[in-house]
């Protein structure tokens, strides 16, 4: 194992780490369903094949169970499997697009959220509790719903299932947004603003150009794991009809009857979405802190020596 | 025209912190180009007097002027009075994810509307007289705690200020680098600045100031000339102070 690491250690991380991923978790389900056939004397199966005295009657059914697997329903290599493929596949843009614009929403309510949080002036910071508490306690199915049948009757506007979906999801995670940004804002010392506002700066100046800047490389962890979970619970708004990933997948399993397959298909989708998000914001996390704290390590030996 | 404006005028000015009366009826006058030294013990409510000249905190009761403007809840009036007053911190409280220059040029391009290459020359004129050009383009992380309270005055005189408040500047400082920023704050009172230093520097004082000030409980229990606050201070709470900090 450690010579297969070696091997690829110069390779994009990226590529190896989704690559073994996408088999590990084939490996998973294959191993799933052949274990079974496989287990060994003095296992469950062991004792049950002991009291039913007719081991070959018991293997059997495993057997086929396995056998049952039809994955060319989704496989490159046939006609068949390469249009559904596609259908499922072409779900992604929706999906994303769907997720990344309602974290660009989410984040921007968020950070009005977040900064009357950190008023010194108390009715300010109970706005911000009131909306924090109430938005996070509506879970996310619901809203949809509620944002969907619910709004237009009193807003007098009918979204479509698409912004239906995006303001849900942009609403619901705006709460945790702006906890995340007011922890961060908290995060940086006080001085750093004072000084800010000693060397002229206004209040918005000094967020923009002293806070924020600092706030948000702590914070980048956070937001790409909000991202995250974004991609993920897009998925729910499925049940209004738009045709992103999981819609897609249950669409595809009423005309072809195989679940397994195709949703393995759909986690692996999100899987592989995840992975991708995760190395972007590692990514820039690197980039940012390279201006940064890992340029000092470098450079520090010639700091000293022009002393 | 005779200047008659003070820099600095409290009047029985008071602050509380919650129950805690920090800031007990202070009176101080201190006229364009005076140097002021204050000390104290621990608590005596140093920090906050000075922060009060800039609105970092806010007084309750009395008046304050800064250049004959008067500090209240209007934001133009605090804004006018913080162009004028350059503060240097304890902690440097240098911006760490913008470059030297970065940090100097910050408030001219922002806050005063100067070109980037006005500011930029300005910046580098000023690291040349803190000593430090060659470091514009580090991050102050990079520097010695000197060389990062060196760039703060320089970053609190790229405002061009007319008052300089410094809050015990060499207090975080390992003791080698004292010399070299107090020999920076020298310089800056000999050619005329209005400064206000918290500091135990006691050479520093004697060097430099024009008036002592020495706190207790909130309250200013002296003040007087640097020569005959050293050598016969008026009160026993204040001998008992300086014997303390001048016996090691
Ligand atoms: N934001 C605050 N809230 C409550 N109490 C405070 C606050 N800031 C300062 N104090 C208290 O006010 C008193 C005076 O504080 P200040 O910082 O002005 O003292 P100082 O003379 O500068 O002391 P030091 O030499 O330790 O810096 C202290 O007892 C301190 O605990
Ligand atoms: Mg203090």
């Amino acid at each position: 194992m450690p010579l297969v690491m070696n091997q690829f250690q110069k390779t994009p991380r990226l590529v190896f780490r989704m690559l073994a991923t996408v088999v590990l978790v084939m490996a998973l389900v294959l191993a799933g369903f052949s274990g079974a056939e496989a287990n060994d004397p003095g296992s469950n199966l062991e004792v049950v094949v002991d009291v039913v005295e007719d081991s070959s009657a018991q293997a059997k059914p495993e057997k086929s169970r396995f056998e049952n697997l039809r994955w060319y329903v989704v496989s490159p290599f046939t006609e068949q499997g390469r249009t559904n493929l596609k259908f499922l596949i072409d779900g992604t843009w929706s999906t994303l697009l769907m997720s990344m614009l309602a974290l660009m929403i989410s984040i921007v309510v968020g950070l009005l959220i977040a900064i009357p949080g950190i008023a010194k002036n108390k009715p300010l910071r109970s706005t911000n509790v009131i909306y924090v508490e109430f938005v996070r306690s509506i879970p996310l199915l619901p809203l949809i719903l509620w944002v969907y049948y619910g709004l237009p009757e009193i807003a007098g506007i009918q979204f479509n299932y698409f912004w239906a979906g995006v303001f849900a999801l942009a609403l619901s995670d705006s709460a945790f947004e702006a906890e995340i940004f007011r922890a961060g804002i908290q995060s940086i010392p006080k001085g750093q603003a004072e000084a800010g506002r000693t060397v002229g700066l206004t209040y918005f100046q000094t967020m923009r150009y002293v806070v924020m800047p600092q706030a948000i490389r702590r914070i980048l962890p956070a937001l790409g794991n909000q991202f995250a979970y974004m991609v993920k619970m897009s998925a729910l708004v499925s049940v209004i009809g738009l045709q992103e990933l999981t819609r897609r997948a249950n669409e595809l399993i009423v005309t072809e009857y195989r679940a397994l397959e195709i949703y393995t298909i759909l986690i692996l989708e999100y899987l592989v979405i995840i992975l991708i998000i995760g190395q972007g914001v590692r990514w820039l996390e690197r980039k940012l802190n390279d201006d940064n704290e890992d340029v000092l390590s470098k450079t520090k030996p010639v700091a000293n020596s022009t002393e | 025209m005779i200047e008659t404006v003070p820099a600095i005028e409290m009047i029985d000015v008071n602050k509380w912190f919650g129950d805690f009366h920090v800031l007990k009826d202070i009176n101080l006058n201190i006229s364009a180009g005076e140097r002021v030294v204050i000390c104290g013990p621990s608590g005596s409510g140093k920090s906050t007097v000075v922060r009060c000249i800039n609105r970092l905190e806010k007084h309750e009761k009395g008046t304050i002027r800064v250049d004959g403007m008067q500090l209240s809840n209007n934001r133009k009036a605090i804004a006018a009075i913080r162009n004028e007053v350059g503060m240097v911190f304890q902690q440097f409280n240098l911006f760490p994810h913008l470059t030297v220059l970065e940090n100097l040029t910050l408030g001219p391009i922002k806050a005063r509307g100067l070109s980037q290459s006005d500011a930029d020359t300005r910046a580098m004129a000023l690291l040349e007289r803190v000593r430090i050009p060659e470091q514009a383009d580090k991050k102050p992380g990079q520097l010695s705690g000197g060389q990062q309270q060196r760039v703060a005055i320089a970053r609190s005189l790229c405002m061009e200020p007319k008052i300089m408040l410094f809050d015990e500047p060499t207090s975080a400082l390992d003791p080698e680098m004292i010399s070299e920023v107090l020999e920076v704050m020298l310089e800056l009172a000999e050619e005329g600045m209005t400064m206000v230093v918290v500091t135990h520097e006691m050479g520093f004082a004697r060097k430099a100031a024009d008036t002592m000030v020495f706190m207790d409980e909130g309250k200013i229990v002296e003040t007087g000339d640097p020569k005959t606050f050293f050598e016969a201070p008026r009160t026993e709470r204040c001998k008992q102070f300086l014997d303390q900090i001048l016996s090691h």
